[in-house]
């Protein structure tokens, strides 16, 4: 049976830093999937993922316990992800109006069936991708959280360390900066 | 089609591509080394870090000093009470050394 997270903290703090590996098993998995959702290329997300665990351990002691560790452990991991999207601003992609075939062809077909594994559902991923690489840090990340993995604004609030009040307003803003970076895309002239 | 009901479909699109939870062969490894290297003292880091500290003190010290010596008012000696300079350094000089009979002055008749 596995030790509550409460146990293995107060254990790391007692100066056994050896059962840190218990939560570096234990969470590795799910880091992985949520920096996977903030970058797309895998040497990044392995330098997110570890920056995550060494900023973990490094403030291991703030940790309240009155919040579940998991909850902590996220709000960590979207700070890492949005510093990360912050230093690699300036080498966002600058391909905005180059579509490849795929993406073009889907979006003068477009709307295929969402769960559609074809060749159409790959280009529409891709170009997804490409309309999120394009965003700005504070917009890629409240967008990724409130519509793609449908978080409630008091939870985005909580992550990020935005009131309610600044996560509305960034939504907002982040909804209108991916309209304009989708008609520089050149994506009108298909609609 | 409008550019709003594009980006809601693209968002549906996306909240269907679930990122994968896979995680590179080693990786515990890399991340158990990074944290040891990172538990071991720098002892140039800590050097440059105390010598950051101690400046910090000194400027300090130093501003106290300087706040001291500017806004303490200086009051004048009385005139009965006052030294005059050669006497201060007479006595500063003259403390330390024994009387002896060398060192005595003879009284002038």
């Amino acid at each position: 049976m596995e030790s509550p997270d409460a146990d293995i903290v107060a254990a790391v703090l007692a100066g056994d830093s050896s059962r840190f590996e218990e939560i570096v098993h234990r969470y590795q998995g799910r880091l992985f999937a949520t920096a996977r959702r903030h970058s797309r290329r895998e040497d990044d997300i392995e330098d997110i993922v570890q920056q995550i665990f060494l900023r973990m351990f490094r403030s291991l002691g703030s940790w309240r316990g009155d919040a579940p560790f998991e909850h902590w452990v996220m709000r960590i991991a979207i700070n890492v992800c949005y510093d990360t999207l912050r230093a690699h601003q300036r080498n966002r992609e600058d391909a905005l109006s180059q579509l490849t075939d795929d993406e073009t062809a889907w979006l003068e077909h477009h709307a295929p069936p969402a769960d559609d594994t074809s060749h159409d559902a790959d280009a529409a991923r891709a170009l997804v991708r490409k309309a999120l690489d394009q965003l700005s840090p504070a917009a890629r990340i409240v967008l990724t959280l409130l519509e793609i993995e449908d978080r409630p604004i008091k939870e985005i609030a909580q992550l990020t360390g935005w009131s309610p009040t600044l996560v509305k307003v960034r939504a907002f803003r982040a909804r209108a900066e991916m309209r304009r970076v989708l008609a520089r895309m050149g994506v009108s002239r298909y609609l | 089609m409008h550019l709003e009901s594009l980006r809601k479909e693209l968002m549906q699109i996306a909240r269907k591509d679930v990122p994968s939870d896979a995680v590179p062969f080693g990786f515990e490894q890399r991340v158990l080394h990074a944290l040891r290297h990172s538990q071991r003292p720098d002892p140039l880091f800590e050097w440059a870090e105390g010598l950051f500290r101690a400046a910090c003190g000194a400027m300090v010290v130093t501003a106290l000093a300087v706040c001291v010596h500017f806004f303490t008012p200086v009051s004048a000696p009385l005139a009965d009470e006052a030294f005059a300079d050669h006497e201060l350094l007479d006595v500063a000089l003259l403390a330390g050394i024994p009387e002896t009979e060398e060192t005595v002055p003879v009284p002038s008749p």
